[in-house]
Order: structure tokens, then C-alpha cells, then sequence
């Protein structure tokens, strides 16, 4: 079920205003801007890769070529959706067999297949008229406490969270539930592509160097601003109780299992920058869109835990191969050491031949026993690394929209833009919408409303062990915006 | 370097949600959330329980880092109790007890008030420390602490069992549940990736970075054909760490101190870049003697020469290669082998 017309005032209510960096169209100024998911699709290809999706050879080639693809039946060649209920999966192109996985691509690929190609991504979006319209538009959700509770339900993951969010509506002996009759909105934000270099490699200004360049861009972003609201009963109106504003996640991506790109921090309502009494300004990173409050100074990323970002990218060559069997998490480390154990047999059996291998082996195990370090003597301390992430950069010099007919106090028509989001927007012969109904509409993942779309939004690409490169799925609503929502956050 | 593994701050009703990257989530029964923060345990069924998975860190700990943030009623009982790991107590209001590898550590919280807030830390650093401190603020002001006081404790940390992490209980005996508060709970394991933020340290320059790469990939190309020669490489890699750290352990607190020295050294020179100088060689062999003078390791060793023997290295080491692409690197070995200065 969509959004009934009150849950749609509400969702207009909260509508945020985004503040971006740069003067617009100015050089390292922002380049992309949320936009129409929908649209996107339907320019783009879908491919079906193959484990371990590492080079075009396991990418193949496309199942859907760009133009063929449509999001609602009878508007294109094939319809996304599209349901054989005697094949595995059902659903071909939502769904995926164990070791396989769709992408969209939209723009090709660079750099000998290790960059999705976001130069001619952002020269699409700037020439392609269709593209070009897309832009400023978000998609809502709404969860009213029903839905709540079964996504909170849902949530607990014997094999993931443990989490309980259910516990958040339980009365206690002697004081009130946390909340009462909670509705949640999320925002979400797709944006065409993700642009992150490393820092500190540049060989002048603005030009890093080519490893470094790109090292976590991508194609096909998501992000959400969620608002949380309660009420003291159903015929009460409902009140903003947090917000939560999603960011990408440095550290490492593969957690459990389980891919991990997007990190939420939670912030009371009453910490929000409110203008016309509702609707919040957000200021969002140049390229990341991470999202902050107005005057708040992005702090620099507390950890990088990627090895391959080692010499400004050089070092992903040494941390691509696939790990020996075993404990995975020890790979790397154990890979290193036995490179040393290896080295030293081949040197010492062609100085010394038979014995001088076994010698060798042994003055390789002594080279490791070097890398001895005391934990006794470190305070468990955050490491600074000798690579980093950017530090988001914001401002309010840029493009900034807003809700239709509210421009905030200093924008104007050179740099505002108004959100066009709507529903049953028709364009072309084709319809658009900004609500989403997991129960007709088919871009929303696995949910048990509704199968939706479950592949990456953007390409594979190669030489990308911590997928930092690859395009994002959409999340879960459960994961989207609870999962990590209490994990990353702590409420002030 | 530290990893921390379980972040728990009870601040959202009785959500245990994990702030570290490993999403050590906890499962809350039986407690109750307190105005300002923390959970009240009072009851043989409160708890929080850490549930093991499937590729979750605590099947390795190697060392270990505990921070709680407590306070204690009437007659103490469990803060966290890590299946066959180690479990830290309340023993009434102003004694805190510390079980770990078989040894048991009592704490006295001087002037600590019945139902006051402490801060308590324990550490082992997987080899043979093992020590504590703690902090606490009295409502007048006034405040407590304590002064590092190591114990000679040789041993790894070792993994938690099945039964995983409860805070606030006793695994198997719910009548040793807490009668109090915690507020937060941190645990720290060995970085099993500390070693690859050192081996990075180097200045590489693209050719040597190549030339690691390559032969890493060789390495992991011949490991994907023949996956039980593999399997025995790793663990010859982690058997001879594990004796490493055994024998380690039993040194004592200056010869330790002077192992660590040579090790940071060569750290230094290391990410110096230093890494076939004259310096490096002639550290290479004083750290090869010391290993063998103090019988922690030799090449001479007949068990480890029969180990060496095995095909499985011949095999590796030939599809590897040497490393003629990192003349520094070979001239480190080539200093451990006794074969000369080459540099």
C-alpha cells in the first residue's frame, strides 16, 4: 500500500532543504544531484554477473541493453518486474541465484575496468534532457507503527542484528514506552554516482595521483534522511522525535558477511536547523553526500581499515588476491608472512641449494618474528593511518533545493531548485512517482511486501577487494534506516 | 594495535546495539534502562547475551582490553562472563575479581560507596602482562584511582566459547546474575591486521610495490591449486606464532623488554625504508642470535628443519620466486642467512 494523502502532507511536511557545495557548474563543484531512480534505470543496462565479479570475463555481457529496461509493465521492451514462477528465481532480473548478481550500468568504465566512467555519467546527466529533468527528486516511505513493527520484527536477524527494536514500544513497570504511536519517514536520496579520492596524494593541486583518484567513486548511490516521529495516541498529531542522516562507512565494508556501505548517526529533532518550522537544512559532502547540520565541521573519518589504500591506492595489487583457505580474517596478514617464509626458501636454496631453502624458510620466519608488536605498551587509541579517506568537504555556496514554494532566506533562482518529486508524474507516455509502495512497485529490494529490484545500481568494477567501487544495493528498509541506526548513532 | 570488538553503551531504552564495526549486538532480557543512561541487572534472568556467529571476531582473541563502567548494590555478582575466555565479578560493593587463564585477580576499589559509578579496565597483553586500573568520582567531589600493578601471566587470550558473551550474568548459573548497573562495556582483541598497517609501513616505491604484489598473487594462485599444501602453510605460519608467543611468555620483564626494542627498531627502520642498510642486516643477525641464544627460535632446531622439509614449501617457493625485483629485501635475508653483506 502506498502512503494514504495524510502520511503524503506529512511526508511534504519534513521535506529537507540540501545545501551543496560549489558555485553550480563551477570546477570542483558538486556534480551530482538526487534524482530520479526510476529514470536512471531506464537508461541503463542490466547485466548478470558471476562470482567472483572480478573482471568482464565474470560480468558477461548484458541482459538488458540501456533503453530496454522499465520499471512499470508494458512501458519498455522488458519489464523489470517481469514473473516466470516455474524458474529459479522467479523473478530474473530482481532476483539472483547463489553466486550471481545484476548491476545497471549507465555510464561504461575507465581505467582499465577498475573506475566506473562518472565523467561521461555527469555529461550525461548535463546533456541528456531526460536525465537532465530527473535531477532533484527523492523518493519517501512511509512507516506507520503497523509497518513498524513488523520491520522492527523483521530486524531481528538471528544471523545479523540482534537488535530489538520492539523493545522501544514496551511499557515498563514504572515509566512509559521510549515511543508511543511511532511513524517513520525516510527520505531517500539517489544520487548517479559517489565521488571520493584519498587525501594528501596530490601531485598539484586538485590532481591526485590516478590510484588515488576515484578510489572510492562509484555509480548508484543511495542515501536517506529518516524522521522519526510518535504520538501520545491515534488522534493525536504526530510529533518529530530524531532524525537520522546517513554517511558512507570508511572503516570495513564486509561485516559478518554482509556488505556494509552506509552508516546512520541519529540526532534529536530539537538539534535540527529548522526554517518555516519544519522542514530541515542539511548540508551534504562534495561528492560523498554524507550529510550534516549547517555549521557543523565534518570531523575527519576516525579510520580507514582498507589496506589496498596503502601508497594512495598503489597497494591494491597486494591486497586483491584471494585469501588462502582458512581463517579469512587472518589472510592478508598470513599472506604477507608466508611471502616472507618463501622468499627467504627461494633465496636461500639459490645460494645454498636444498638445505639453503629450509634455512631460508627459517630466516623468512625470523624476518616475521620482527614484526613483533607489544600491546602492553599502546592504549587502545584510533590509529592514525598513513592513508585516509577525505574529509567531507560542505558549504552553502552551491546548488541548494528546497521544498516547491519555500525557498530558504538567501537562495535564489541562480542557485535554488525546487523539488520536483511527484506522483503519477506523467513524462513521454511514461509515469513517475516519489512515494513508494513496496506492493506495486518493483525498485525497492527483497521486503516482504513486495520483491523489488535486489542488484548493485551501479558497475562492478576491477581491482576492488573492499567493493568501495562497486554500486550500491538498495537497503532494506530494516537495514536502511534501523539496522544501523542505533549501531552508529548515539542519541544527545 | 587494538581491535576493538564490542562497543555497548546503554543509552536507548535497553537497546545493546554495538558501536564498533564488528555489530557485537547484544540480546537484553530481564533488565531495566535507568534515567541518564545504563541498565539495571537485579534479577537471575538479566542479562545481555553476545550470541557467536559465524565469522565474528571472537574466535581469535590473542590479547585482550575490557572497559566497564558499573556500579555494584548489595553483594556484587557477574559483569561479563566470556564462555572459557574470562569473566570480571562484583565480589560485594568495593572488590572487583578478574578470571583469566586460570588465574584469579582480586581488585580492591578503595572508598568506593555502595551503588557509586567506577570505571574499571583490566588488560592481557597475550604474552605474559596482565594488569588494571580504575577510576571513580564520589558526589562531593572527591575521587578515586588506582596505580598500574602488572602480574606476570604468561598465555594467549584464548577464543570465547559457543556460549559467547553475557554481561551482567553468569554462563550456567543465573544466581550469580549482577545485583546493579552498567552503564558501558568496550572490549578490545589483538588487531589480527596489525601486522599489514606495519608491513605498509615501508616507502614503497611502484616497482618493490609490484614486485610484493606479484609475488602475493603467485602465492595466492598456486594456494587456489593446491589448497592443502595452502592450509598447511597457514599453519606452520600460525603454529610458529603461537610458539613464538609461548615462549616469549615465559621471559622475564627485561629480557621481554629488550626483544620489543630489537622488534621496534626494526619497525622503524622499516618504515624508514631502511630496509637493506647496513643497520638493518646487523640488526637482523642480533635478533637471530637472541632468538636462538634464548632458545626461543633457531634454524637449528631438528623439528623445525624436519618441518621445513616439507614439499609443500619447495613448491610455494618456486612458483613464487625469489624477490631479485627487492634487492633491499634480499639483502635482509641474505644478512639472517649468514651469506654476507650483498647490499
Amino acid at each position: 500500500m502506498g502512503p494514504t494523502s495524510d502520511q503524503i502532507a506529512l511526508i511534504r511536511q519534513y521535506e529537507p532543504a540540501l545545501y551543496f557545495f560549489g558555485a553550480p557548474g563551477a570546477s570542483g563543484s558538486e556534480r551530482f544531484f538526487p534524482s530520479d531512480a526510476k529514470r536512471y534505470l531506464e537508461h541503463a543496462a542490466l547485466y548478470l554477473a558471476k562470482a567472483p565479479f572480478a573482471t568482464r570475463a565474470d560480468w558477461g555481457t548484458p541482459v538488458a541493453t540501456a533503453g530496454q529496461l522499465g520499471a512499470i509493465n508494458d512501458e519498455a521492451t522488458i519489464f523489470l518486474g517481469q514473473q516466470n514462477p516455474s524458474a529459479s528465481p522467479q523473478y530474473p532480473f530482481l532476483q539472483t541465484n547463489a553466486g550471481q548478481e545484476h548491476f545497471l550500468d549507465v555510464s561504461g568504465w575507465r581505467s582499465n575496468d577498475t573506475r566506473a566512467d562518472l565523467d561521461h555519467l555527469a555529461s550525461l546527466y548535463a546533456t541528456d534532457q531526460d536525465l537532465n529533468d530527473s535531477q532533484f527528486w527523492y523518493h519517501a516511505e512511509f512507516f506507520d507503527a503497523a509497518r513498524l513493527r513488523r520491520l522492527f520484527t523483521n530486524a531481528v536477524d538471528p544471523g545479523g542484528s540482534a537488535i530489538d527494536f520492539n523493545t522501544l514500544l514496551d511499557r515498563l513497570p514504572d515509566k512509559p514506552a521510549v515511543l508511543t504511536d511511532p511513524a517513520l519517514i525516510c527520505y531517500y536520496l539517489f544520487y548517479p554516482a559517489h565521488e571520493e579520492s584519498l587525501s594528501g596524494c596530490e601531485v598539484a593541486p586538485g590532481q591526485p595521483v590516478d590510484t588515488a583518484r576515484d578510489f572510492a567513486s562509484f555509480a548508484g548511490e543511495w542515501n536517506c534522511i529518516a524522521v522519526l516521529l510518535d504520538r501520545s495516541s491515534a488522534a493525536s498529531p504526530y510529533v518529530p522525535k530524531w532524525a537520522g542522516l546517513t554517511n558512507r562507512n570508511v572503516g570495513k565494508t564486509s561485516v559478518n558477511g554482509q556488505e556494509v556501505r552506509t552508516t546512520m548517526r541519529l540526532l534529536p529533532w530539537g538539534g535540527m536547523d529548522l526554517y518555516e518550522v519544519t522542514h530541515p537544512r542539511l548540508f551534504v559532502g562534495l561528492g560523498s553526500h554524507g550529510l550534516y547540520l549547517p555549521g557543523e565541521t565534518p570531523p575527519p573519518p576516525l579510520s580507514f581499515d582498507d589496506p589496498s589504500a596503502a601508497f594512495c591506492g598503489g597497494a591494491t595489487s597486494l591486497t586483491s588476491a584471494p585469501p588462502l583457505p582458512g581463517d579469512t580474517d587472518y589472510a592478508i596478514s598470513v599472506e604477507v608472512l608466508l611471502a616472507k617464509v618463501l622468499a627467504g626458501a627461494a633465496t636461500g636454496g639459490g645460494f645454498l641449494g636444498p638445505v639453503g631453502g629450509m634455512l631460508g624458510a627459517a630466516a623468512g620466519l625470523v624476518w616475521g618474528i620482527a614484526e613483533f608488536d607489544s600491546l602492553a605498551l599502546h592504549e587502545p587509541v584510533a590509529e592514525v593511518p598513513g592513508f585516509a579517506p577525505t574529509t567531507d568537504t560542505v558549504g552553502s555556496n552551491g546548488i541548494v533545493i528546497y521544498p516547491k514554494g519555500l525557498p530558504p532566506v538567501g537562495v535564489g533562482p541562480g542557485n535554488g531548485r525546487e523539488w520536483k518529486s511527484g506522483d503519477s508524474v506523467p513524462i513521454a507516455g511514461r509515469k513517475y512517482f516519489f512515494t513508494v509502495d513496496r506492493t506495486t512497485q518493483v525498485l525497492w529490494g527483497d521486503d516482504p511486501e513486495g520483491q523489488g529490484y535486489t542488484g548493485r545500481w551501479g558497475a562492478h568494477v576491477a581491482q576492488d577487494p573492499q567493493t568501495r567501487r562497486s554500486g550500491w544495493r538498495f537497503q532494506s528498509s530494516g537495514s536502511f534506516s534501523l539496522k544501523h541506526w542505533c549501531a552508529t548513532s548515539r542519541p544527545r | 594495535m587494538w581491535d576493538l570488538i564490542c562497543d555497548h553503551a546503554y543509552i536507548w531504552g535497553t537497546i545493546a546495539a554495538d558501536r564498533s564495526r564488528w555489530h557485537s549486538d547484544g540480546l537484553p532480557y530481564g533488565v531495566a534502562p535507568l534515567a541518564g543512561g545504563g541498565l539495571r541487572f537485579s534479577t537471575p534472568q538479566s542479562r545481555v547475551t553476545i550470541p557467536r556467529r559465524n565469522g565474528d571476531p571472537w574466535g581469535a582473541m590473542g590479547a585482550l582490553r575490557v572497559e566497564i563502567v558499573a556500579s555494584s548494590q548489595q553483594g556484587g555478582g557477574t559483569l561479563v562472563d566470556a564462555d572459557s575466555c574470562f569473566r570480571v565479578s562484583f565480589d560485594g560493593p568495593q572488590t572487583i575479581v578478574v578470571e583469566i587463564l586460570g588465574y584469579t585477580l582480586n581488585v580492591a576499589i578503595m572508598g568506593l560507596p555502595l551503588g557509586n559509578w567506577v570505571r574499571f579496565a583490566f588488560w592481557h597483553d597475550g604474552v605474559n602482562q596482565l594488569d588494571y586500573d580504575y577510576a571513580f568520582a564520589l558526589p562531593n567531589g572527591g575521587f578515586g584511582g588506582s596505580v598500574l600493578s602488572p602480574t606476570n601471566l604468561p598465555g594467549q587470550v584464548p577464543a570465547v566459547g559457543p556460549q559467547g558473551v553475557w554481561i551482567g550474568n553468569r554462563i550456567g548459573s543465573p544466581n550469580n546474575h549482577l545485583n546493579g548497573n552498567i552503564s558501558s562495556v568496550k572490549i578490545w582483541r589483538a588487531d589480527p591486521d596489525a601486522i599489514i598497517t606495519t608491513f605498509l609501513g615501508r616507502p614503497f616505491t611502484p616497482p618493490v610495490l609490484k614486485c610484493w604484489g606479484d609475488m602475493i598473487g603467485k602465492i595466492s594462485e598456486v594456494a587456489g591449486s593446491d589448497p592443502v599444501c595452502a592450509r598447511w602453510l597457514a599453519d606452520l605460519i600460525e603454529q610458529q606464532q603461537n610458539q613464538l608467543v609461548a615462549r616469549l611468555g615465559q621471559k622475564s620483564p627485561d629480557k621481554l623488554a629488550e626483544f620489543y626494542r630489537m622488534c621496534n627498531a626494526y619497525q622503524q627502520l622499516w618504515s624508514a625504508g631502511k630496509v637493506g642498510s647496513a643497520e638493518m642486516q646487523a640488526l637482523m643477525v642480533r635478533l637471530r642470535d637472541w632468538l636462538k641464544n634464548e632458545g626461543i627460535f633457531s634454524a637449528d632446531d631438528p623439528d623445525l628443519r624436519a618441518t621445513l622439509q616439507n614439499p609443500c614449501i619447495g613448491k610455494f617457493a618456486g612458483a613464487a620466486g625469489g624477490l631479485d625485483c627487492d634487492p633491499d629485501a634480499q639483502a635482509l635475508i641474505k644478512a639472517i642467512l649468514g651469506v654476507g653483506n650483498q647490499h
